[in-house]
């Protein structure tokens, strides 16, 4: 039996294919294979052992910096001898060490950093990266000069708007807008809402920064055709968020006009946001809309700016078929005052069908466990 | 006769040999688009302060959607940690998918919920909805009580609950870090076009938690939660990665997904004829975009983390991965349709029939590979060299790719505070190789079987309770 299996194996092993000769090379890949492996994981480790090094240091270098600077903001220390502690090779890990000083601090001693900052040469050291030909060196240093505010930045980062990538392209338009270079507000406009790639979602960043005094540049935006719907959907939140009571009238006119429920609705909550009076009563003409989310919106923000001389309408909505525009009909009453919450106490015993006083008695208990909390 | 069987199973055996370098091959493209494209990742995170646009009322609220089946024992701690999410305007709708324990009283009592009549617009069908609650002290929560419907069921239940223009499915047992959904929102925010993003699944075992949230990293004791760190960070850091890059991600895990919920409703929402309802919808998302020639994006972020406690235990683990590759089988063959047809893309030409080949038949090709091969091996019919070759391929390549997700997590997150932590996992990374790879090709292996005899359920699932300290 053994002699049988054994003649078989050798005849067999006859036929395989691949000869003895060329083993080496199947070795050699094995043995290559696992030194890179080998290699690898020497190097991580490695890298982590520098990696932990350097987190060591960098600690060790704030701490030292942070002391030098709160005592230079307080006029113990002169720019000269901060500039003497940074040397330029450090410029970078010290870019990064200023980077919450820069975001946070506001006024005079912002005054004083930017001073500092410049004394030591690093606006032109990030001058220099921007029109370097590595890309996250250009990127962070259009984020710097951005965070310093620095106007001699300007025309550098107008050529960096117009970059193909559009990281850098956003970046340059992120900067511009801290700068708070409102001359550059109707080209970086013009060039954000060019691009494909780059939504008014994320461009909202960007108007955020420019803040609250391009409200009147904006405004008209809402008028020109060839400003695209998701656009002016932006527009419509950011008058809102700023409250931006001159918009006012507009916004009511494109709640009556407008045939986009979308817009209605962006409309009905950035006049609720700005707390705008004057809408109340054509809030009161789309209580009775076909789309629920128009109806719910409205209910929610007369509730907000509204008063009791709605009340008949929040009580026809309280039978409404959806269940939000019923809620917030009853919420909208109880903020009317005493007369609103006894309307809606009445509405649980003589509400017309079930859904009338079973969201009344909801709001109702709702309210009364939250106020029992408080207490 | 003899040399017809032996020709054949040298044909089988360099089959196998390729199929183990084409699988590898790709796999090793892949964790090389995923260093340059988390590299980016990086560079554009330095250079961006989207939170400060969260912080105003300039982002998309999110509807949570956490479906729950007997799950009394995390339910109210995983709530309680999607209630503390830092993100300005959320909701969070727990489906209570007719549990037969009592994940429903403990909810209502620990969140003092009470009935409400809300009535909502059909827009998925599913099953009866029995009762919807709410709470007073948190108005951004809604429970769902509803008929027995399966995930997919009470997933479609909850996105009809769901207010807001985004959901996020999570599953229950699962745990977000508080910026996850922050972070997890940005591919909407920066392309318009963009309907699904996953997020990273990491490994709970082992960490130290407080108030649902992680605070410390830590390795877990058992070998086989171990061995799923590899695989994870395989699968996700290099896998998902890659494949985004070329917008081919055919998986987003239902434990951590945020959809557009517009796109959702469209596609008809989640099917709930299979295990494998998270894979099948995104397959079906970009079935359904590309048919209409629209332009979109599903995307993977590698850096909101959701936590998850894995299997420590091989019975339950096999039954996972049994549940895993027959929703795989039944997403492929649900949308056939897409295999090798070009009206689909670089989804139709390369991801589905790489899927196809090396994911769906992979279990029976390596399965039956290992065995031929050890036999002709037995049996002297594959010289030494082809044996060492076959070794380099299968085996060493394996270790190789393990290693690389290790050094692209070292190159990136750096999750694992210890060097002693990554010395553990690169010794768990050779080792898989050796056992627990083989191990999962058999699991794999039989769940193909047990498709083929119309096994269809979920099996047995076992709930464990985070570790707190």
């Amino acid at each position: 039996m053994t002699e049988k299996t054994l003649t078989l194996k050798g005849q067999l092993a006859s036929v395989s294919f691949l000869s003895f000769d060329l083993l080496h090379i199947p070795t050699a890949i094995v043995l290559v294979l696992v030194a890179l492996t080998f290699a690898l994981m020497v190097y991580t480790i490695l890298l982590r052992i520098a990696f932990n090094a350097k987190q060591r240091s960098r600690r060790r270098q704030f701490k030292i910096w942070e002391n030098l600077l709160l005592r230079y903001l307080s006029g113990e220390v002169s720019s000269e001898e901060i500039g003497q502690a940074v040397r330029s090779r450090h410029f970078d890990l010290f870019s990064e060490f200023m980077e919450k000083y820069l975001e946070t601090l506001r006024g005079e001693d912002f005054e004083s950093l930017t001073s500092l900052l410049k004394k030591m040469g690093l606006p032109g050291y990030n001058l220099r990266r921007l029109t370097s030909r590595r890309k996250w060196h250009k990127l962070y240093a259009a984020f710097f000069l951005g965070l310093m505010r620095d106007k001699e930045a300007i025309s550098e980062l107008q050529k960096g708007l117009q970059d193909k990538d559009y990281l850098m392209s956003f970046a340059s338009a992120t900067a511009l807008a801290k700068i708070g270079e409102k001359k550059q507000l109707k080209e970086t406009l013009s060039l954000l809402t060019k691009r494909e790639d780059l939504g008014p979602d994320r461009a909202a960043e960007v108007l955020l920064e420019f803040g609250r005094g391009i409200c009147s540049e904006l405004t008209p935006l809402l008028h020109k055709e060839d400003t695209s719907t998701k656009w002016k959907y932006l527009i419509v939140d950011l008058l809102g968020y700023w409250q931006y009571l001159e918009s006012g009238p507009t916004l009511l006119k494109f709640l009556n006009a407008s045939e986009d429920s979308e817009m209605k609705v962006r409309c009905i909550k950035a006049l609720g946001e700005m707390s705008y009076i004057e809408s109340a009563p054509a809030l009161a003409t789309v209580l009775d809309d076909e789309n629920w989310l128009i109806r719910s919106e409205a209910a929610k923000t007369l509730g907000k700016i509204g008063t009791s001389e709605y009340s008949d309408e929040m009580v026809g909505l309280l039978g409404d078929k959806n269940w939000w525009v019923r809620y917030n009909a009853a919420r909208a009453l109880m903020s009317f005052g005493k007369e609103g919450e006894a309307l809606l106490r009445r509405m649980t015993q003589q509400g017309e069908d079930s859904q009338v006083r079973r969201i009344s008695t909801h709001v109702l208990s709702e309210t009364k466990l939250l106020g029992r909390e408080a207490r | 006769m003899t040399e017809i069987a032996v020709g054949l199973i040298q044909k089988y055996n360099w089959l196998v040999l390729l199929y183990f370098l084409g699988i590898n091959g790709v796999y090793i493209s892949l964790n090389l688009l995923s260093f340059f494209a988390i590299k980016r990742y990086f560079g554009e995170r330095k250079t961006t302060e989207l939170e400060k646009v969260f912080q105003s009322t300039f982002f998309k609220p999110i509807s949570i959607i956490t479906p729950a089946y007997n799950e009394e024992e995390t339910i109210v701690e995983s709530v309680k940690s999607l209630l503390q999410l830092q993100y300005p305007e959320h909701e969070v709708v727990v489906v209570n998918d007719g549990s037969r324990d009592n994940t429903l009283s403990v909810l209502v009592e620990t969140y003092k919920m009470a009935k409400a009549p809300i009535t909502y617009p059909t827009q998925i069908d599913c099953r009866r909805i029995k009762q919807v609650y709410v709470s007073p002290h948190y108005t951004n929560l809604v429970l769902v009580d509803k008929e027995n419907g399966g995930k997919g069921d009470a997933l479609n239940a909850g996105i009809n609950f769901a207010r807001y223009p985004l959901v996020c499915s999570i599953d229950a047992d699962s745990l977000l870090e508080s910026k996850a959904l922050l972070k997890v929102v940005r591919p909407f925010l920066e392309n318009p076009n963009t309907v699904a993003v996953a997020g990273i699944v990491r490994i709970a075992n082992g960490c130290k938690m407080r108030s649902g949230q992680v605070i410390e990293v830590g390795m877990p004791k058992s070998s086989l939660a171990r061995f799923q760190i590899v695989e994870y960070l395989r699968a996700f850091l290099f896998g998902r990665t890659g494949w985004d890059v070329l917008n081919g991600m055919l998986v987003i895990s239902g434990a951590f997904g945020l959809f557009s919920k517009a796109a959702v409703v469209e596609c008809g929402g989640y099917r709930n004829d299979t295990v494998g309802e998270d894979m099948e919808l995104v397959v079906r998302l970009h079935r359904a975009m590309r048919k209409k020639k629209r332009k979109y994006r599903i995307t993977f972020i590698p850096d909101p983390v959701c936590w998850t406690e894995v299997p420590e235990g091989l019975k339950i683990l096999s039954g996972q991965r049994n549940r895993w590759q027959r929703g795989l089988i039944d997403s492929m063959l649900m949308n056939m349709k897409m295999l090798f047809n070009p009206k689909y893309g670089i989804v139709g030409l390369f991801v589905m029939p790489f899927f196809f080949v090396f994911e769906m038949l992979g279990p029976v090709i390596e399965f039956t590979g290992y065995v031929v091969f050890f036999a002709s091996w037995y049996f002297n019919i594959v010289s030494f060299t082809f044996a060492i070759f076959f070794l380099a391929v299968a085996i060493v390549l394996g270790i190789v790719l393990s290693v690389g997700s290790l050094v692209l997590e070292e190159l990136s997150f750096r999750r694992f505070p210890k060097i002693s932590h990554l010395i553990i996992l690169f010794v768990f990374a050779v080792l898989e190789n050796f056992g627990y790879r083989q191990l999962n090709t058999w699991w794999r292996f039989r769940a193909s079987i047990d498709y083929i005899r119309g096994k269809r359920g979920w099996g047995k699932m076992e709930r464990k309770r985070f570790q707190e300290i």
